[in-house]
């Protein structure tokens, strides 16, 4: 993403026109683009989807299908200052939406068993702690789920989650403020001080 | 305290690392509550980027096999409806949710051989696909159609109450001819027979010629995504089978349950050019799947063209109330009435009124005579004083 207090003015019109360039490329499914976003924003994604669900395999799954739903819908895509990244997350968000609505109407309990813990040295603490958290992540609105999870596990700064939500930066400071007051009572619902 | 000067000393903080020193106790106080809980999520930001590295080959091998799936290519063909859905979705009046299912073609003695043993398309089931009318495919009284089928060719009989359209648009059965593209739903008979419930026209692009391996799906395999191309459903209405053909030009035979119907029906991509992938369906029966629509379907498309509940039964005509008042239904011989958990066992089903008061979802064409002849009926939850007529099926 852009920083303008890095670049200065020529340098974003540099950046932006690159961008437009291969959103254009995008939309007409130049699959050399296609590779170059999945390389840029996957690991975003994947950590977006994976703040609203318990397990990784499916934020795997649906991390993957968020780049083939875009790919399938790129003659949708209208660059017009719109970051890529938001397209993605928007689409992110109504797959996760979806996602939950079909595990709700099964009444199935999704896999609360992390199959990454191999990784971790205290796989059993991280692990609750991760499901506390996407549970209290699930009181939240969408907004503020969003929010969340675009500045504190994918690290965007304000001006770079406005540009995604499409928002002011003073809209932003103002939503994670309120979603981080949610969170917190959320959490302590649970039982568990953040 | 106010909420601007608490918002604009959180966003210091976070950036700085350090909370500004005009704020006062109180405001201290609230920010480090706060801090506290971003840091939660922080706090596992680890694990995540682990995880989306670890993953990240894989799922890119993904991505790279569904790029290629969609390349066109000399002698590939892409998936045959990811096109024509959204003008099967404008068909409105087409039934969908069943689509023909892949037949042994051995046990009916019509289908080369290049094709695997699957299931059978067996005598008694609703089925729906698509077919081409070859030349000579009309007889001289226009009341049977050959059609060639990705599945073999076969002999439609028109009926008397066979809905014949073009959209949204009834024609006379005359109208059809040879080279016309058609889908076709109706009850399997003896020697690829089929009497047709319904034939809607479609955008005429031929139907290729068989030859596409079938196999046959028991258990769950992870990754299987596809094009709806056929499900079957048998008189019980317990269970589907369903046929999904992948980009990869795979194609699979699969059994589901009655609920998963419901569920395509429901997530408003019922049948033919539904994109669905394989999915797990914990608490079935061993060797039934279940289906998840994927999100590349075109949306929304409303499967289900009539939502409500069952206020009579007189015979085979139903009348239900539904958002846009009261609707005629008369179900045919062909008509599939499907059964997910929750609803109705078939001996209940066989039982004279036993749909009064149930929600149900119903798939068909509306006849000139303005009632809606159905081709499947599924059958929801009782219904309750206060549930929404447009409820979910199995109720709130």
């Amino acid at each position: 993403m852009s920083e303008p207090g890095v670049l200065g003015h020529a340098g974003v019109a540099t950046v932006q026109a690159t961008a437009e360039e291969l959103a254009r490329r995008a939309v007409a499914r130049d699959e050399d683009a296609w590779s170059a976003i999945f390389e840029a924003h996957y690991r975003g994604v994947y950590a977006f989807v994976r703040s609203r669900l318990h397990g990784a395999a499916e934020a795997e799954d649906l991390a993957s299908q968020v780049f083939e739903v875009a790919f399938s819908r790129a003659h949708r895509f209208d660059y017009r200052g719109l970051p890529i990244e938001a397209w993605l997350i928007g689409i992110a968000r109504n797959l996760v939406r979806d996602h939950l609505k079909k595990l709700g109407r099964r009444g199935s309990t999704e896999e609360l068993t992390d199959t990454m813990g191999a990784f971790e040295s205290d796989a059993t603490d991280i692990v609750a702690n991760r499901h506390q958290l996407t549970a209290a992540m699930r009181v939240l609105t969408e907004d503020q789920q969003t929010v969340l999870s675009l500045r504190f596990l994918m690290d965007r700064s304000v001006a770079d989650t406005a540009r995604v939500m499409r928002r002011s930066e003073d809209a932003v400071k103002n939503l994670q403020r309120r979603a981080l007051a949610s969170l917190k009572r959320a959490m302590e619902k649970q039982g568990v001080a953040p | 305290m106010s909420s601007k000067r608490i918002d604009r000393l959180l966003a210091e903080t976070l950036d700085g690392g350090r909370i500004p020193d005009d704020a006062t106790l109180e405001e201290r106080n609230e920010v480090l509550r706060l801090v506290a809980a971003a840091q939660a999520i922080q706090a596992t930001r680890a694990t995540v980027t682990l995880e989306a590295d670890r993953t990240f080959a894989t799922s890119r091998a993904r991505f790279e096999r569904h790029l290629a799936g969609a390349r066109p290519s000399a002698g590939a063909r892409r998936p045959r409806f990811s096109g024509r859905f959204g003008a099967l979705a404008a068909c409105g009046s087409l039934a969908t949710a069943v689509v023909a299912v892949l037949a042994v073609l051995f046990g009916l003695g019509l289908f080369t051989s290049d094709v695997d043993t699957a299931n059978a398309i067996e005598v008694g089931d609703f089925v729906q696909f698509e077919g081409t009318i070859p030349e000579g495919g009309v007889s001289a009284d226009g009341k049977t159609l050959d059609v060639e089928t990705s599945f073999g060719r076969f002999s439609v009989e028109i009926l008397h109450d066979t809905s014949v359209v073009d959209g949204t648009d009834l024609l006379e059965p005359g109208s059809l001819r040879p080279g016309d593209t058609i889908v076709i739903a109706g009850l399997v008979g003896e020697r690829n027979r089929l009497q047709a419930a319904s034939l809607s026209r479609s955008d005429g692009t031929p139907v290729p010629p068989p030859g596409l391996r079938i196999r046959a799906l028991g258990d769950f395999l992870p990754g299987i995504e596809g094009v709806v191309v056929a499900v079957a459903l048998p008189k019980d209405g317990l269970q589907a089978r369903v046929v999904i053909e992948t980009t990869a030009h795979e194609r699979f035979l699969l059994v589901v349950s009655a609920s998963t119907v419901a569920e395509l029906v429901e997530a408003g991509a019922g049948g033919l050019g539904a994109v669905v992938r394989v999915v797990d369906d914990a608490g079935a029966d061993p060797g039934v799947l279940g289906l998840d629509v994927s999100a590349t379907s075109e949306r929304p498309l409303r499967g289900v063209n009539i939502a409500g509940v069952v206020l009579s039964a007189d015979g085979p005509v139903l009348e239900l109330s539904t958002l846009r008042g009261s609707r005629t239904v008369v179900l045919r011989e062909s008509t599939r009435i499907v059964l997910p958990e929750g609803s109705l066992s078939p001996a209940e089903r066989d039982r004279p009124g036993a749909l009064v008061g149930h929600r149900v979802a119903v798939q068909g064409q509306s006849a000139a005579d303005g009632r809606f002849h159905a081709d499947v009926l599924i059958v929801g939850a009782e219904h309750r004083p206060g549930d929404r007529l447009d409820g979910p099926l199995r109720g709130p």
